[in-house]
């Protein structure tokens, strides 16, 4: 006889309307109550073994129609499938597929002018003593760019270090050839850079904005925030230093969006005041991630983190407030998981790193992704002997989220997928590990942003896809 | 028409509730399958379509295609949906070419 299972789900109540979470598809649907309490019933009474159509009809609740109707419905949307069939999430063969490679995160060089006492980073100290790249390797790792990204005629370059500007003219160089190169391709590319803001001199201002260049600055908020870590190497505070250089980008007719990352360390202060600051200088969004950091100086603890969930909510309520009145907030955070929940995108892997998106050190060789640039666990190959097909396959077998056994029965999957590989390096000790250490966090972020999609579904639905659109998503 | 018991909220929701799965949505004469055997295929005294048997149902080696793709008949078709999308490019006429179909074995 034919027996059925549950797969994965969540219901929220949102402003009294019961929302249904599917975590293998992220499809979000409105539910009526007989059908979450068939759902409750029949998760209770199955508790995860398979059952037949006559035990679910049993189970059910309302009339002999409304059950068949329900059992149809539950079936047709994969809530209920046949036991034993995998689940509808999709499985990549993981590491078969030739996948294209779509952004390269170029570390320009290995020296920064600052000193950050938190930094993940410690490749080199000072700009005489930390490596840079030569436009040698930086024009190979562009060509490496345009061979691999086979039919994809959108590429991104990504300029990181280290201090990326420190390497000004390599970067300048790099421009050109990867213009000059394109146009010859067939393809365009975007670039981007993220910089300490230390460097944005009237010239490198214009360079940026002449030649299009996203710019990400690290910044940490309201100014004390920021001197507390973000430091020069003789001890002296940076936030003085960096203001005129930021006025002046952010005066500058920036064609992109300036954006500012937020490093979250030790106690997390005030964050809707940096934010708030922030985005008065200027910047469009401003994203926060708590500090990459087993050291107790910076690593933010149960109750700081939990802080830190406290004001991301008050920061989520003002930005639907505003959300309502089609006024706009630039919380990257939230912004991020709205249009992730809008879209419906399903993660096997927590991001793009050794799928689509590559770094490469100063001497040109690959690794997942600029955090994990130098560890010998995320070597990928060279930009000259091109990726490795075995330490890849391996990556992606292990990094896919059906791997980690913590994640197969976790609601959040589809969106969270693990968590960032670095951080799980760090704190996990494994780097396809899953991210435990703040599982029950995200959940409670996640549920924290469903509540905020599902009033604006119903409150302002056109404004979910003015965000999306933000994002790049066709309509 | 049935009540909705499940709205589609967001677009990959909408996406689901859209697709077609198995000619099983609520409207059910544009959603059947064309071509299958047990619903809208008239018996064995009026085959009305062009090809042999004529005045009778599908033959046997019409099944291969007419019961495969959308139709949830569980006939023993390639699996032209997830495998084998190609299947009868290797056996143009099915019922002189169908010895060209292999065992699949999948390991």
């Amino acid at each position: 006889m034919e027996t059925f299972t549950l797969a994965a789900y969540k219901t929220f109540a949102v402003d009294g309307r019961p929302l249904l979470f599917l975590s293998a598809q992220n499809a979000i649907f409105e539910a009526d109550d007989d059908i979450l309490q068939t759902l409750d019933r029949v998760s209770a009474k199955s508790a995860g073994h398979p059952f037949t159509r006559a035990a679910f009809t049993e189970w059910s609740a309302g009339s002999p129609h409304e059950k068949s109707q329900a059992f149809e419905q539950l079936g047709r949307i994969g809530l209920l499938r046949p036991a034993g069939k995998p689940s509808a999430v999709a499985h990549e063969s993981a590491g078969q597929a030739p996948m294209p490679v779509k952004t390269l995160v170029l570390h320009v060089t290995d020296a920064c002018n600052l000193n950050c006492s938190y930094c993940y980073y410690h490749g080199g100290t000072s700009p005489a003593k930390g490596k840079a790249m030569t436009v040698a390797v930086a024009r190979r790792a562009v060509d490496f760019l345009m061979d691999k990204s086979g039919a994809i005629d959108k590429v991104e370059l990504v300029f990181f270090g280290g201090e990326p500007l420190l390497n000004k003219h390599l970067i300048a160089e790099t421009v050109a050839y990867a213009n000059a190169s394109a146009a010859q391709c067939g393809k365009s590319v975007d670039f981007a850079l993220t910089t300490n803001a230390t460097l944005l001199s009237e010239s490198t201002t214009m360079f940026l904005t002449e030649n299009r260049i996203g710019v990400t600055v690290s910044i940490d908020g309201l100014p004390h925030v920021h001197d507390r870590c973000r430091r020069f190497p003789d001890g002296s505070p940076s936030f003085a230093i960096i203001l005129p250089g930021i006025r002046r980008l952010l005066d500058a007719a920036a064609c992109k969006p300036v954006v500012a990352r937020v490093t979250v360390a030790g106690n997390p202060g005030d964050v809707p005041a940096s934010l708030n600051y922030l985005l008065d200088m200027g910047f469009a969004e401003a994203g926060f991630a708590p500090v990459t950091s087993m050291d107790p100086r910076y690593r933010l603890g149960p109750e700081a983190m939990q802080q830190l969930l406290t004001q991301f909510e008050a920061l989520s309520q003002q930005f639907l407030d505003r959300a309502r009145e089609n006024r706009f907030l630039g919380f990257t955070n939230l912004i991020d998981l709205l249009v992730t929940l809008h879209e419906g995108e399903v993660r096997a892997y927590p991001c793009g790193a050794g799928l689509g998106l590559f770094s490469v050190s100063t001497g040109g060789d690959l690794f997942l992704c600029q955090r994990l640039t130098g560890e010998n666990e995320a070597a990928m190959g060279t930009i000259d002997g091109g990726l490795d097909p075995v330490q890849l396959a391996n990556f992606r077998q292990a990094g896919h989220v059906s791997s980690k056994p913590e994640c197969c029965e976790c609601w959040a999957r589809a969106i969270c997928a693990g968590g960032c590989y670095h951080e799980a390096l760090i704190r996990e000790g494994r780097l396809t590990a899953a991210n435990r250490h703040y599982c029950d966090w995200i959940k409670r972020w996640i549920e924290i942003g469903i509540d905020v999609y599902g009033r604006l579904t119903s409150e302002n639905p056109d404004y979910l896809d003015s965000l999306s659109a933000l994002r790049g998503h066709a309509a | 028409m049935k009540k909705k018991v499940l709205k589609p909220i967001n677009k990959k929701a909408k996406a689901m509730d859209e697709k077609d799965v198995f000619g099983m949505s609520d409207d059910i004469t544009t959603s059947m399958p064309i071509g299958c055997t047990t619903i809208f295929d008239t018996g064995w005294e009026t085959n009305p379509r062009p090809e042999t048997p004529v005045s009778n149902c599908i033959s046997s080696a019409r099944d291969f295609t007419s019961c495969s793709g959308p139709c949830w008949w569980p006939a023993q078709t390639p699996d032209n949906i997830t495998n084998f999308p190609d299947f009868q490019n290797q056996c143009r006429a099915i019922e002189k070419d169908w010895r060209n179909l292999n065992f699949v074995i999948k390991r």
